[in-house]
């Protein structure tokens, strides 16, 4: 590439650099830089401040047996700890609800940016999450092992210093020492093993179904490998959780209406409350459908425009590591009226031929070129079209 | 310009060095800034024009990287560690102050080979309009932009330093283009300045 006109950069003058300098250091006098510590020496930090604000809050929910309530607000927006013995516990925090089994410890309480972080100290916790499109990131950690949500239901087992993890719906990253992988739905991470299939976990339903999936361990994604210990894996036990939290929401959102998975396909049709889904990829003949798609009007389909952002910059970052799943989420996006919906109908569509899926690409183009004649992609709609006719 | 050059004697030299800055060693901490401001100034200015308050962020720069260094395990090189910290605060400075007003002459000379008046105003001209343009670009798409097209970093660079992957450096880098193509149709000033990179542009997408 030839470079364009370039502005010249002018150098710094000596005196600029004493200035800053002089400022640096003397901001730095003024706040000494922390002693390093190790990592895990901050974690346990953050698990004794957690413990210590707000451990009487949530012991006394576990003392009291209060499972499937959303714990006080005061609870939410600080932090707590639960500690389970003879028997599990389930809470809902931050649009999520988390199953933790029996002999576990769980801290909890708000991280960076307003992320949910839970801290699994020892044991299994269960965690179902709304998607997170419009919400702060859902954390999970234990030990090295650092779960970061896209919006699923998954299990954590704590081992030693890492953690396994079983993913029921959508995608999850997990982040371990030195390295990090997306870990699908049906699919388990165990610490310095390649990310492998679950041998129960059948095709996940759409997280669009989650709120009709019947209780904790009757679904058949309930796999035996994901039924933490100390816990009869038969149906008969775990159907001891008789009420299930609809997906506990911090923002006071309702959860979604019961839907089944064969009306589950549309992507339009996942978003729920604001939230953009990531469902499973529908076929191609839905995807098109779905994008040329009027949405209803009652359907709240748009995320902020923030969020719709970076949705598309996260498929972007998705095409060559999981094409898969970029379509999915260029999916929901084309599901829009936005401007985004525009562009990523074209990015999907380019994306299609890119992987030499000629017509599907060519579905999607003249999907585009039907619903946004005059986008901003629609010369390269045209032009990606041509061969093929 | 280059940035992945390692000044600092090496890998393992640039690790000491950071060692000592976290011990507090003001003549290491002194060292690595002087070592380094000129090269964070120059990303600066691409990223943010002439107009950007470059003082203020480099020495915010500085104090994130000695503030973070404890975390610094030496898997980039220290320099591009460096550099997308300077990123960063370019672009939370970016997402968190309006555009402003390009002043005309704070706009440097462009390097145009005419040395007539006529043209030399055109070009100034023609350069605020690019810097017009950047001001209202997506952040994102103008750090990719203003590395790739107009510092001349190749993508991969460009992408270690934003943290994204490659794709979406380059889709960053494509989409911007498309605006500034855009915006060059409806401005015949800034079509006329841009000629050629337009066409370089064109043919980069394809």
């Amino acid at each position: 590439m030839k470079r364009g006109p370039i502005p010249p950069t002018p150098a710094l003058a000596d005196a600029a650099v004493a200035r800053i300098e002089r400022g640096l250091f003397a901001a730095l006098d003024a706040r000494p830089l922390a002693p390093p510590r190790p990592w895990v020496s901050r974690r346990s930090g953050l698990a004794f401040a957690l413990a210590g604000v707000a451990a009487a809050a949530g012991i006394f929910a576990v003392r009291e047996g209060r499972r499937g309530e959303t714990l006080p607000a005061r609870a939410q927006l600080g932090t707590a700890q639960v500690t389970t013995t003879t028997s599990g516990s389930r809470i809902a925090i931050g649009g999520a609800t988390l199953d933790v089994a029996p002999q576990s410890a769980i801290s909890f309480g708000g991280g960076r940016g307003g992320a949910v972080v839970v801290v699994l100290d020892r044991g299994t916790v269960t965690c179902e999450v709304a998607p997170r499109a419009t919400r702060a990131p859902f954390i999970v950690e234990a030990g090295a092992t650092r779960v970061t949500v896209i919006g699923t239901r998954f299990s954590v087992h704590r081992v030693g210093g890492h953690a396994t993890v079983s993913v029921d719906h959508g995608l999850v990253e997990v982040a371990d020492t030195n390295m990090t992988e997306l870990v699908h739905a049906g699919e388990r991470y165990t610490p310095g093993e390649a990310v492998t299939r679950e041998p129960v976990a059948s095709a996940a339903p759409a997280p669009a179904a989650i709120a009709s999936t019947p209780p904790l361990g009757s679904s058949a994604a309930g796999a035996t490998a994901q039924v933490p210990p100390h816990e009869d894996p038969t149906p008969a036990t775990r159907q001891r959780h008789p009420r299930r939290v609809a997906l506990a929401d911090a923002e006071g959102h309702a959860p979604a209406s019961p839907r089944t998975p064969e009306d589950g396909a549309a992507p339009a049709a996942t978003a729920r409350s604001g939230d953009l889904t990531i469902a499973d990829r529908p076929n191609a003949s839905a995807l098109t459908d779905a994008a040329a798609a009027k949405p209803s009007p009652d359907t709240p389909l748009v995320a902020p425009r923030h969020s719709v952002q970076v949705l598309f910059e996260l498929a972007s970052q998705l095409e060559i590591r999981d094409p898969e799943a970029a379509l999915r989420i260029y999916g929901e996006l084309a599901a829009g009226e936005d401007g985004w919906a525009a562009i990523a109908l074209f990015a999907s569509a380019r994306l299609e031929s890119e992987r030499g899926q000629a017509q599907l690409a060519r579905e999607l183009c003249e999907t585009y070129l039907r619903r946004f004649p005059h986008g901003p992609n629609a010369d390269d709609a045209r032009t990606l079209l041509a061969p093929a006719r | 310009m280059i940035l992945a050059v390692q000044s600092l004697d090496g890998e393992e030299a640039a690790r000491d060095l950071a060692r000592r800055c976290v011990d507090g060693d003001r003549a290491a901490q002194t060292r690595l800034f002087r070592e380094e401001v000129r090269r964070v100034h120059g990303l600066l200015y691409r990223v943010l024009g002439p107009n950007g308050p470059h003082e203020d962020l480099i020495q915010e720069t500085f104090l994130r990287v000695f503030r973070s260094l404890p975390q610094f395990r030496g898997e980039s090189q220290l320099t591009t560690w460096i550099g997308g910290i300077a990123l960063n605060v370019a672009y939370g400075y970016l997402r968190s102050n309006p555009p402003p007003a390009v002043r005309l002459e704070l706009v440097p000379d462009a390097r145009v080979d005419e040395s007539e008046a006529e043209q030399q105003v055109a070009a100034r001209q023609g350069l605020r309009r690019v810097y017009q343009f950047l001001e209202r670009m997506d952040p994102r798409l103008r750090i990719a932009f203003t590395l790739h097209a107009i510092d001349g970093r190749p993508l991969r660079e460009v992408a270690e330093l934003m943290s994204a992957s490659l794709v979406a450096t380059k889709a960053r880098v494509w989409r911007a283009r498309r605006e500034l193509d855009k915006r060059a149709k409806r401005d015949p000033l800034l079509a006329s300045f841009l000629g050629g990179a337009l066409g370089d542009a064109a043919e980069d997408t394809e």
